[in-house]
Order: C-alpha cells, then sequence, then structure tokens
C-alpha cells in the first residue's frame, strides 16, 4: 500500500489559489470542525511487542569490540550477537544484520530488537532468528570514539555503491558468526537492516549479494547523493528483478537539503520497485528524520518480512 | 464514491504500472516473460562458445576445449555432435548454407559444409575472435588483440582492415537491416557501431551504446560524491533481435539495447560465471542463450533472433 502525501499538506491543499486571509479563515474553520486533537508530527509510541513480557523466554546477546577488518583496514568496530532463546544449534538459524547496531541492541533504547524478537519468536510470529548488530567502522588514527553515531568511516561504508560493504559483512563477520552459531545459508532466510544511511547500505548489500540477503528493512533511508544512491530508482527500472522482500519506511517531513529530498526519494524508491513488481511495502508517515516510526511499527515490520517462514521452511 | 474510485485508479495502475511504458520504448516488460528465468540446457562440457542460430530449431554451439568442437541442442533438449572443428570461439550460417568459424589458435577462419563435413579455409594469417556474416556474404570479424576489425569477402579472397583502434574488439553483429555494424569493446565502455558501405568499408564510426559497469570500489575510496565505475566492461559476444535491438554478454549480465541505442536494461547472469556470448535461437528463435564456462543457459523472451543469412 502506497501512501501520497504532499510534502507541506495544509499549504498546498488549501493555500492553493486563495487569498491568505481566506487559507487562514479556512484552515480555523477546519480546525474547529475537527473533532480530534491535532497531532503533532513524528508522534509515534513503541506498542506492547516492543515491551519486556514476563512470561517470554529471553534470548541473550553476547558483546563484542574492536573488530579489525581487512576490507575496512585501519577502523575499529563494536558489535553484538542476539541469540533467542529458541536457537537449537542442531537447526540452521535465520539472521538479521543491523547497520548501526548499537542502536538496535538495547533494551531500552528505540528499537528494543532483541525484545521484539524475544515476542515474536515466542508467538510464532518470526522464524529463530539470530540478530547482528554492527556498529560502523571508526578509523583507530582517530582516537577514542564516545559517540558511536560520529563513527568516522560510517559515511564511507553505508552510502558507498558498489559490493565493499556485502564484501565486509558476508566474508568477514558472517564467517565470525558462523564459528559459534548454526547460521542458515538460505538467502530467503537472511534479512538485512538500516535506518537512513544504513538504510541505503542494507538495501545496496541485497542489491549485489541476493545470492546470500533477500529480506530488506529500510527505514528513513538515504537513496539520495550523498554518494550516488539517488541513481537506484532508476537502477531498478532497467535491471531484471531481483528476488528481494523490500520494506521501506519513510516521513514526510524527513530531510531535505544539498543531497536530496528523503520523502522524495523514497517515494522514488517505491514507485520503482512497483515499476518492476517487486515483493515491497511502503509505509509513509509524517515523522522527521528520526527511528520513532519505524521502531513503532517494527514488529508488525518483522511479521510482514517473514510472513511466510513456515511455509518457506525457514 | 470518490475514495472508491480513487482506489480502485490507484489500484489498476499499480496492478499495470508498466501500461504507462510508452509504444516506442522497448522496456523489460516488452522482453522478459514473467516466469521464463535461465534455465541450464548445457552442463560439464570444457569451454563452451560461439552460440548460433540456424534455419531450423537447433540451438550450435562450441566447445573449444574438446576434440569435437561443434555440437547442436535439438529442441528437445539433446545434446548432438554436429561438425568437427576445434577452437572455434565465434562461428555463424553464411548465404551459402555453410558454417563460418572463427579458429583463432590456428590463424585462420574456416567455412564448413553441414552436409559432407568438408572444411575450407576462408582466411589464414588472421586473429579472429568472433565474427558475424552478411546477406551479402562478407564477413566481418574482430581480432581483439590487434585492436582491429577485419573484412573477408570470400567470393574473391580479399581480407583487409577496416577499423583500427577500439581496445578491445570482441563481440560482433548487424542491425537488423545489416545497415550497421555493432561491436562491443571488452576493455571499454561502449558498442561502437558503423554504417556499412557497399563495398564493405565501414564508416560512421560511433561509441553508440554506453555499456553498465560495476562501481569502482578501489578507485573511489573516501570522496563524498558519486562512486567511479568501473572502465573494463567485459563487453563480449553479440546478438540483434527482429526489433532491432541489441544483446551485448557483458561482465554484469546481458545488457539489452533498443536500436537507438538507450538502455532497454540488464539481465542477471544466470550463474557466477563470466558469460562470454549471447545468441537468440531454438524454436522460432526466440530463446536468448548464454555461454558460461562450462554450461549454456536459456530463457524464453519476447524477441526473434535475426538470422543475417536470409
Amino acid at each position: 500500500m502506497t501512501f501520497n502525501f504532499p510534502l507541506r499538506p495544509l499549504r498546498s491543499a488549501l493555500g492553493a489559489g486563495l487569498p491568505p486571509i481566506y487559507a487562514a479563515l479556512l484552515l480555523g474553520v477546519a480546525t474547529l470542525l475537527c473533532p480530534t486533537k491535532a497531532r503533532a508530527i513524528d508522534d509515534y509510541k513503541l506498542g506492547p511487542l516492543s515491551m519486556e513480557q514476563a512470561d517470554v523466554p529471553k534470548g541473550r546477546v553476547i558483546a563484542h569490540t574492536n573488530f579489525a577488518s581487512k576490507v575496512f583496514t585501519n577502523t575499529t568496530r563494536d558489535w553484538w550477537v542476539y541469540v533467542p532463546a529458541q536457537y537449537d544449534a542442531k537447526k540452521p538459524a535465520n539472521v538479521m544484520v543491523f547497520q548501526d547496531g548499537h542502536d538496535y541492541i538495547g533494551l531500552k533504547g528505540a528499537w528494543r530488537v532483541p525484545t521484539v524478537f524475544d515476542n515474536l519468536i515466542h508467538r510464532g510470529e518470526m522464524p529463530v532468528t539470530i540478530g547482528i548488530f554492527i556498529n560502523p567502522g571508526h578509523q583507530t588514527s582517530r582516537g577514542t570514539l564516545t559517540n558511536a553515531w560520529r563513527a568516522s568511516n560510517r559515511s564511507v561504508e553505508y552510502d558507498s555503491l558498489g559490493d565493499r560493504y556485502s564484501r565486509f559483512l558476508i566474508g568477514e563477520i558472517l564467517p565470525v558468526v558462523a564459528k559459534d552459531f548454526n547460521l542458515t545459508t538460505n538467502a530467503e532466510g537472511r534479512a538485512i537492516c538500516g535506518a537512513s544511511s544504513g538504510g541505503i547500505c542494507a538495501f545496496t548489500v541485497a542489491w549485489e549479494r541476493p545470492d546470500q540477503f533477500r529480506k530488506v528493512l529500510s527505514t528513513i533511508g538515504s537513496f539520495t547523493d550523498l554518494r550516488g544512491g539517488n541513481l537506484y530508482p532508476y537502477l531498478i527500472r532497467k535491471t531484471e528483478r531481483k528476488p528481494l522482500r523490500v520494506f521501506l519506511q519513510d516521513g514526510a517531513n524527513d530531510l531535505d537539503n544539498a543531497f536530496g529530498n528523503w520523502p522524495l526519494a523514497n517515494q522514488m524508491m517505491a514507485a520503482s520497485l512497483r515499476y518492476m513488481d517487486y515483493d515491497y511495502k511502503f509505509v509513509f508517515g509524517d515523522g522527521q528524520h528520526t527511528s520513532k516510526h519505524g521502531a513503532s511499527i517494527f514488529p508488525e515490520t518483522c511479521r510482514w518480512l517473514w510472513r511466510d517462514w513456515k511455509e518457506k521452511g525457514l | 464514491m470518490k475514495r472508491l474510485l480513487l482506489f480502485c485508479t490507484t489500484a489498476a495502475l499499480s496492478i499495470c504500472s508498466q501500461a504507462q511504458d510508452l509504444a516506442g520504448d522497448l522496456t523489460l516488460h516488452r522482453l522478459l516473460i514473467p516466469g521464463e528465468e535461465w534455465q541450464l540446457v548445457v552442463d560439464k562440457q570444457g569451454f563452451v562458445d560461439a552460440p548460433c542460430a540456424g534455419d531450423d530449431d537447433n540451438f550450435y554451439f562450441s566447445d573449444m576445449r574438446s576434440e569435437q568442437g561443434i555440437f547442436r541442442v535439438t529442441p528437445d533438449g539433446k545434446v548432438e555432435p554436429f561438425v568437427k572443428a576445434k577452437g572455434v570461439s565465434g562461428m555463424k550460417f553464411a548465404p551459402d548454407g555453410r558454417l563460418y568459424c572463427a579458429q583463432g589458435g590456428q590463424k585462420r577462419i574456416i567455412a564448413i559444409d553441414p552436409k559432407t563435413g568438408e572444411t575450407s579455409v576462408l582466411a589464414t594469417n588472421v586473429q579472429p575472435n568472433d565474427l558475424v556474416v552478411a546477406k551479402n556474404g562478407h564477413v566481418y570479424f574482430t581480432e581483439t588483440g590487434k585492436k582491429q576489425v577485419t573484412l573477408l569477402i570470400p567470393k574473391t579472397g580479399e581480407v583487409r582492415a577496416v577499423d583500427i583502434g577500439i581496445t578491445a574488439p570482441n563481440g560482433i553483429t548487424l542491425s537488423a537491416s545489416q545497415g550497421t555494424l555493432a561491436v562491443s569493446d571488452y576493455r571499454g565502455i561502449h558498442v561502437w557501431t558503423f554504417r556499412v558501405e557497399e563495398n564493405g568499408d565501414l564508416s560512421a564510426k560511433m561509441p553508440y551504446m554506453t555499456m553498465r559497469t560495476a562501481p569502482d570500489t578501489a578507485a573511489s575510496d573516501n570522496r563524498m560524491r558519486a562512486p567511479d565505475y568501473k572502465t573494463a566492461s567485459g563487453g563480449d559476444g553479440m546478438a540483434t533481435d527482429t526489433r532491432g535491438r541489441f544483446y551485448v554478454a557483458t561482465t554484469m549480465g546481458v545488457q539489452v539495447f533498443d536500436p537507438t541505442a538507450r538502455e532497454c536494461g540488464l539481465l542477471t547472469k544466470p550463474s557466477d560465471k563470466a558469460i562470454t556470448s549471447v545468441m537468440l535461437a531454438g524454436p522460432k528463435h526466440e530463446f536468448l542463450y548464454v555461454t558460461a564456462a562450462d554450461k549454456i543457459f536459456r530463457r524464453k523472451v519476447q524477441g526473434e533472433g535475426v538470422l543475417f543469412f536470409k
């Protein structure tokens, strides 16, 4: 389902062709007639599936530090692995990878992925899935990192087109996790997620390596000209459809700057995925460049991404 | 009611979004057939190349590492020996009914009579990679190492360079009308085209089609801007369909262009192996074949191959 909101809904809907005074009057009348209180923009809250439930078994989180990459030389990064309580070493587990891992892993943070996974796996609404949460690299020459959002190599790793990040992920990170855990090699059972630059990064990995990842979750994705990612809507239309399932979220009040307009870029992505008959879903709200909307619908999004896991034997 | 109408319109548009394609746009929707994916048709060969269509429903190919050399695949999928010729990297049927073959290893071009198996030598001291034969019998072939496109006129035995300078001329085909010759540059990003003159000369050379390449992640390192792209397309064997579309085997997959050189789209490679060539052949010449190392794949498309000897 596609929602198409104009960028400035009130001004364009009411102000078109009307002198300002009438537009203001109209707006006033509309406000008076409106039975509910006007809602602030980007006002999204986490639901019960993002909260810890007493009767739900909890998975464990293993923290890793100082990963040294050969693809992104001279960088360091922290990362985490979430293992659900239902994990059975005899059965290959599905995999979901999160960029900017620090934002997703916390039990009191924006996303609370371990809690959402605990709840959904317990309810049978998604399969047994190991979560891998990776921070962007920070150049060791730049000293200690105090804020993970400021990792110096983030844009290089996430915004760049091409196969470099997928070589790091598939060639360096996954083998380390696979040493300790039985991970599926079925690309249908491997999902990748990110927000903003992490969102385009997730899409790029699946675009480059559909043999490895076939489920994509991008929120407030930067499909703009940070490093050429604005090209994707056109590449999609002129490339044979890849076997991907893509979820996109964005909001009408997302960024509009020198690199592009995020709401328009995401609408372009959605239109291109539709044009090529992709299995995709686009949710467009009124959010800003935050994860509030994305995180609030994250349980529902996971259900959608994994909706046929039983039939597919994942 | 208005809402319902709007909803229905939106739904209809989203179901047949490609219905908005303009009449002249040869988009992927007008080429690919839903559900028709690559299918493995030949396996466990040495190294296959020279995919070729005849005036029948068979598909012909060369296994460059086998003694037999040339095989055909019948419509029911049987692989049979056809004629003997070692190390053929490109071949086409000619108007005289014979099969013209590029034998680079032996520095020659030969013609094989499929009925008798009799082999004649058409040109020696050449380094042919791939070739195309026009309706008038003229043979154009690429000599990749010499950066040269060469003309062979079998009637007179004349052999002469008709273009020099493309970095690595490799695949070669004609337009549907045969008025234009197209040559892919393996180490560049263009398919070059020429006007074909009556005496066989080439004129009006231009870098007509631009092939897509992957971002060059090594070269693009740390700058806040769009990436540099690789400068070698791996442009290899080519084919032409009756609507005038050009097909090129490249590193990224099969790239298809419309007669005005606009990109129709990129078809995914059937495996992680490099594809060396592409041809429309088989029943009604509506199957797109690609050669990939020891395997050949095909898929049905909305396109019919041109037989230049007809």
